[in-house]
């Protein structure tokens, strides 16, 4: 049972953090811009063809801010923000926010489905890894899940094309819009964090599973199965709720190669072709966006903390 | 004997209807077939559907919505497309007559004025059109004649004002009253002439267009043209091997070869305008020394580069300043590789064997620094390590500095402009030297423009307006082997390869005729599908 008062303490700790998000958000933009501006080149050379006159890289530098001093162009930029305006494009000129979240819409998908996967077969793996310890079994998880570990990304997915959609052909080798496209991308990702989360499992659970407390209940007498699951894996689960957390905020941010190799339409490639670009509204707009996700995660995360271990006060 | 006729009759039928089977078979393979969807990859999406402000690959799509009004098909041989005829009234004025009753996709007529507004919404800075430079020649504003007459006015006489507005790039002509209409949104509902019109597009993944019936100059016979989107190079060959697509316009070309072997797909291999140099800095310390850069070019076998890494299917080894699918290429007698020679000539500059072999000269080594854009044409990076090999191998310490397209283009056009060689590579969609020929005017010295030897001088620029000047096409070609003789008398460079293109299509993909213009003219109009296999 939680102590009474606790729902409180709790509202009052996420409302802190939300608060303190803003101004964590404020500093990515600073860094971003930070970045953007001291990148070599500018959006001039990408929106002007060869020899352009410098009568139109002025009027582009004007249309966009760039004539001004960095912190006019900063203060401008935070100034849009505060009315909700992330601004446009300075490629295609059209509002960012929408592009952000059609592709942002795509990264979660992805995320859910290989975090999904790899967390279901990733927890029972390791749990199975971890109780018959230096067993058979043992070892040949943790040689499958070395070589998940090992193979590049986009080397898993170029022999998944390969083999399900060139020679099975059971799946759509690129793209993305419907279940059958997400298959492949998502096994992909899948088998790099399976084989992560198999191996994180397995240390967590034999670490809890020397405990004393569990030396106890199974001295005790009681059933193997309410040692595992009541005594054991819910302790284990601490530290996995957090590595699950950074995972999930490492996918917000999309897999740039991923999602390359299936041209898959998520932020993550939107990010790297507006950094080519030196799209720099596109390129705030992506990480604002992807930052909220990873500290919402965050901030989910601690509070799981809780249900997991009520022992856990947030603060 | 009842059974005997009956047996013949039988056989007689069956021959006839094998012969007739074959013979439909065969006008099915051979005539052209109305309906369905040629798929066609391509590595990036499209900026807007805006001619004059789009990026990168858009203008590969546009081909197909927007047209020139002149435009040189496959063979370079130049035609009237919206316009229909064509007078020099005198060498500044070109009058032109556009088609009558030429409809956009809306149902709006072309008229003169579509041409003038699109012209002098192109040449307004305010508007940032991405391709201006290209027709900075014309005067504004465009004196309209009468509905279906303009007459286009240049500062100076240029012989190539029409091979200019040519080439798709920049010339495409938009419908004025939808831009005026839909204004800044004007770029996801597009209005051109041409032979496909636009349904959708999903952002990061296809473009699609549909057959437009009513096309002034036969309608398609595909009912669908779909861009579809795959930046991975590996993923983009599987799509094709698997038919997903039917298209992959550029091969890799590390999959020619096994492409090659599949005999549902053929790749065809097409000779560009394109060609890919490399630059010395003639302003940068020690390369602004015309004898070490002498040297330094004979110093580099350019043949076995090209043979070796670049290879017989994307280049052909060049001998002059411009690609020979080009007017005005002319062989000037590279490559000038002459291993003694270029030693001999670094020791006359003075250099001596210093500390690791490296070349001295006053206690100081010889270092120097190449800058490449490795992803712009196929090996760059592999021939920057070839030219840095063979460099060292007669005491050159050559620094590779690759860097991605924007830092490149810094680099190129900055005004301290830090290398003493570099990558450039000239798509001529002209087809017509003066291209790439103004490229190096003393006017477009960096920062301003992008003569990437940083040379300039009253000889060079003298040369290069008289071809653009002079109407005779032998003195224009005089002119232009003068130009190449400057060139490599001066060793601003090596002239590396003229490049070719592979296009694959699956086999049942017919009628595609493949233009040697990078990618601005690639048009889908005469494309059938016969049966897929």
């Amino acid at each position: 049972m939680r102590a009474p008062g606790l729902t409180g303490g709790l509202a009052g700790y996420v409302v802190k953090r939300l608060l303190g998000m803003l101004l964590l958000l404020a500093g990515v933009t600073f860094v971003v811009f930070g970045m953007m501006y001291l990148a070599p080149g500018d959006v001039t050379v990408m929106l002007a063809a060869s020899s352009p006159s410098p009568e139109q890289v002025a009027a582009i530098r004007r249309e966009f801010g760039l004539d001004q001093p960095p912190w006019v162009q900063y203060g401008m930029f935070l100034g849009r923000v505060a009315q909700g305006d992330l601004g446009d494009s300075w490629i295609d000129r059209r509002p960012v926010m929408p592009q952000v979240l059609e592709a942002f819409g795509y990264t979660l998908r992805l995320a859910a489905v290989a975090l999904a996967v790899s967390v279901a077969l990733g927890t029972a793996a390791g749990i199975v890894s971890a109780v018959r310890h230096r067993s058979a079994t043992d070892e040949s998880i943790l040689t499958v899940t070395l070589l998940g570990i090992s193979v590049p990304v986009f080397v898993t997915g170029l022999l998944l094309i390969y083999t399900f959609a060139f020679k099975l052909g059971w799946f759509p080798t690129s793209g993305a819009g419907t279940w059958r496209h997400l298959v492949l991308p998502a096994s992909t990702l899948a088998s790099f964090l399976t084989a992560y989360n198999v191996r994180m499992m397995r240390a967590c659970m034999l670490e809890v599973l020397g405990q004393d407390y569990v030396r106890t209940a199974r001295a005790k007498g009681v059933r193997e199965r309410w040692v595992l699951g009541r005594h054991a894996l819910r302790n284990a689960l601490v530290p996995m709720a957090t590595v699950l957390g950074l995972q999930v905020g490492l996918l917000l941010g999309g897999s740039v190669i991923t999602e390359t190799v299936f041209a898959y339409p998520g932020v993550g490639q939107l990010v790297v072709s507006a950094i080519s670009a030196r799209d720099t509204p596109l390129v705030q707009a992506c990480v604002l966006v992807t930052a909220s996700g990873f500290i919402l995660v965050n901030l989910l995360v601690d509070v799981s903390y809780v249900l997991i271990d009520p022992r856990i006060r947030l603060q | 004997m009842r059974e005997r006729i009956s047996r013949l009759v039988f056989g007689l039928l069956a021959g006839a209807a094998c012969a007739l089977v074959s013979v439909t078979g065969a006008s099915a393979q051979d005539q052209p077939r109305r309906g369905g969807t040629l798929t066609v990859i391509t590595p990036s999406d499209v900026s807007t559907f805006d001619p004059h402000p789009a990026v990168g690959f858009s203008v590969r799509v546009f081909a197909n919505i927007y047209e020139p009004l002149f435009r040189k098909d496959e063979k370079g041989v130049l035609h009237g497309h919206l316009a229909q005829s064509w007078r020099f009234v005198d060498p500044t004025k070109l009058q032109i007559t556009l088609r009558k009753g030429v409809k956009f996709h809306s149902g709006n007529e072309l008229t003169a004025e579509d041409v003038k507004f699109t012209y002098e919404r192109q040449l307004n800075p305010a508007d940032l059109a991405r391709d201006a430079a290209v027709i900075k020649m014309v005067k504004t504003p465009i004196q309209v004649v009468d509905r279906y007459t303009l007459l286009i006015e240049t500062r100076e006489p240029n012989a190539a004002l029409v091979d200019t507005l040519a080439q798709s790039l920049a010339t495409l002509i938009p419908d004025s009253a939808e831009i005026k209409k839909w204004g800044k949104d004007y770029g996801l509902h597009p209005s051109g002439t041409g032979p496909f019109k636009f349904v959708e597009w999903v952002r990061g993944q296809h473009v699609k267009l549909a057959r437009n019936a009513d096309y002034w100059n036969g309608p398609p016979y595909l009912d669908f043209l779909v861009f579809k989107v795959v930046p991975e190079e590996a993923t983009r060959v599987l799509a094709l091997e698997s038919g997903e697509a039917d298209v992959l316009f550029e091969t890799p070309p590390s999959a020619i070869a096994s492409l090659r072997k599949n005999a549902k797909i053929k790749v065809n291999k097409v000779p560009t305008y394109r060609d890919v140099d490399v630059h010395w800095n003639a302003k940068k310390a020690p390369t602004d020394d015309v004898r070490l850069r002498r040297a330094l070019s004979q110093a580099i076998d350019v043949k076995s580069i090209v043979e070796e890494v670049i290879t017989a299917d994307i280049g052909q080894v060049a001998t002059g300043l411009f690609n020979p699918s080009v007017f005005g290429a002319c062989d000037v007698g590279f490559p000038v590789y002459n291993l003694a020679r270029a030693k001999q000539g670094l020791a006359e500059v003075g250099y001596r064997p210093g500390k690791d072999g490296i070349l001295e000269k006053d206690g100081r080594p010889l270092a120097l620094t190449l800058v490449v854009n490795p992803q712009r044409d196929p090996r760059n990076g592999e021939v920057a390590e070839a030219i840095q090999a063979q460099l060292r191998a007669v005491g050159v310490d050559m620094k590779v500095n690759a860097n991605e397209f924007a830092t490149y283009m810094k680099i190129l056009q900055s005004p301290e402009g830090d290398y003493n060689m570099i990558f450039h590579g000239y798509g001529v969609a002209t087809a017509d030297a003066d291209l790439k020929a103004t490229f190096f005017l003393s006017t477009n010295l960096p920062p301003a423009g992008q003569n990437s030897p940083r040379f300039a001088s009253p000889e060079l620029d003298g040369v290069i307006l008289a071809a653009q000047r002079e109407s005779s096409k032998d003195k224009r070609r005089e002119l232009y082997c003068k130009m190449g003789q400057i060139y490599r008398d001066q060793a601003l460079g090596l002239p590396l390869y003229a490049s070719f293109r592979n296009t694959s299509a699956l086999a049942h993909v017919h009628g595609l005729v493949l233009h040697p213009d990078e990618w601005y003219t690639q048009t889908y109009t005469r494309v059938w599908l016969g049966p897929k296999p």
